[in-house]
């Protein structure tokens, strides 16, 4: 009888140990099948940094983030960063919305196993990113995809500076010769040889421009002179009308063109000046030089 | 008398011709804004624009009642065609500036052109000063040139008083 339980103990031991070896077999058979299924962890992107935080249109500036995943940097497979303006849409390409896809101007610098720092550089070489980009807090997204379809992006902003500015296509404009008591000799632009002188904004906001100007001092002998109330300017468009048609100048600044737009991406808005000058007698036959100055402030 | 006038025209073209056909242009940024500062002041960097078609030179210079305490730097800068130069105004509020206060800094980026045309652009900054001063108020550097000039003439003129004097007594 004795032998028989010491048996049916010995029995149950046997069976313990099998049944507690069969039960870790299946439970690390289950942790095989659980590992195999958590392989395609999602990329993170870290805290956005741009620099400098505030920019002044068209000048560089850089986004960068770290950007992790667990099953190892190589499964990052791609970099999107945008920028965008107030206004822009994203992935539009124009001076309120900036992108590099995954292109050159995007550095990876690995960090470690699972890790790139990534970081874009914008500058006017590239994109749309111009004097004429919006002012104001953009918003910087850096989107990360793995091989497997998954992503992730974070986000910063940033400010971009006021801008004031303007070009004329001609940097000299030369007054019709007369004599001495002609009137209404308008000025011809060489840039575009016709009598305007083409004023473009190349601002990001809207702007003022005044015009203000000198005498026109005699070169050979300069106590002659041309007053500047000689000359009538006006703000034209098409065709320049034959005769004097403005403002006299005052010897101040004087409002050339006020609440002006930056225009419509891509069109920068522009204008045209001309001028006129009314020859005074008597006069000195010499050449006469003076200067007419444009000059632009926001709004 | 029409001959005249026709090879005065002429002079004038080639005269303005080598660089008329230049486009000419300027920019600033920033253009307008605010800044707080403590009365230790600080600095506000100024990006000026070449958007012309030649190098060219450009000056910065400064204006409002914030003009008082505000120097540029550097005075001209040669900035290459479509690039941009940067200024930098130093604040550096005098003892007569307090806490609280607000000032306007007006600066103005003129290219110095050839040709007749000229082109400027105006920035309009407002500057605060919210906080007090935590280093000790530095006087300009003027101030001590004309300290230690007063300082010598007086000296000189002790030394002329005594020479006389001296002599006299001889």
């Amino acid at each position: 009888m004795k032998g028989i339980v010491k048996l049916a103990l010995v029995g149950l031991v046997i069976a313990a140990v099998l049944t507690i070896l069969l039960v870790q077999e299946y439970v690390s058979a289950q942790q095989v099948t659980v590992n195999a299924t958590a392989g395609n962890a999602a990329p993170t992107v870290g805290t956005i940094t741009i620099t400098p935080s505030t920019v002044s249109p068209g000048t560089v500036f850089y986004v960068a983030a770290q950007v992790s995943d667990s099953n190892g940097k190589e499964d990052i497979i791609q970099i999107n960063v945008s920028c965008v303006g107030s206004g822009g849409v994203e992935w539009t390409n124009s001076w309120d919305s900036l992108q590099h896809l995954n292109d050159s101007y995007i550095n990876w610098t690995s960090v470690s196993s699972t890790t790139w720092l990534v970081n874009a550089t914008f500058n006017t070489s590239v994109n749309y990113w111009s004097t004429k980009s919006i002012n104001g807090t953009w918003t910087c997204k850096i989107y990360a995809n793995d091989s497997s379809g998954a992503s992730a992006n974070n986000s910063g902003t940033m400010t971009v500076n006021t801008y004031a500015g303007i070009s004329l296509y001609s940097e000299s404009c030369v007054f019709d010769t007369g004599s001495p008591g002609d009137t209404g000799k308008p000025w011809g632009c060489p840039t575009t040889f016709n009598r305007n002188n083409t004023v473009v904004h190349e601002g990001n906001t809207w702007i003022n421009v005044t015009i203000n100007a000198t005498n026109l001092v005699g070169k050979t002998d300069p106590s002659w002179f041309i007053g500047y109330g000689n000359m009538t300017w006006n703000q034209t468009t098409g065709e320049v009308p034959t005769s004097k048609q403005g403002y006299a100048f005052t010897g101040s600044s004087m409002d050339f063109i006020t609440f002006w737009g930056r225009g419509t991406y891509p069109t920068s808005n522009a204008t045209n000046a001309t001028v006129w000058l009314d020859y005074p007698t008597p006069l000195y036959l010499q050449t006469y030089e003076g200067n007419i100055t444009f000059s632009a402030s926001v709004v | 008398m029409k001959i005249f006038n026709f090879l005065l025209f002429f002079l004038l073209f080639f005269l303005l011709l080598p660089r008329a056909f230049a486009k000419i242009g300027i920019g600033i940024a920033p253009a307008s804004g605010s800044y707080n500062f403590t009365l230790d002041g600080g600095a506000i960097d100024f990006t000026v624009y070449n958007t012309g078609d030649s190098d060219m030179n450009y000056t910065l210079t400064i204006s409002g009642n914030a003009s008082n305490f505000t120097t540029v730097e550097p005075k001209q800068v040669e900035i290459k065609a479509k690039s941009y130069g940067t200024f930098r105004a130093i604040i550096n509020p005098t003892k007569e500036v307090k806490e609280g206060e607000t000032y306007t800094l007006i600066a103005i980026a003129t290219a110095l052109t050839t040709g007749s045309i000229g082109v400027s652009a105006e920035s309009r900054i407002t500057i605060y000063f919210e906080g007090p001063r935590t280093k000790p108020y530095e006087q300009p550097y003027l101030f001590y040139l004309l300290l230690g000039i007063g300082i010598a003439i007086i000296l000189l003129i002790i030394f002329i008083v005594y020479r006389k004097f001296k002599s006299g007594k001889t």
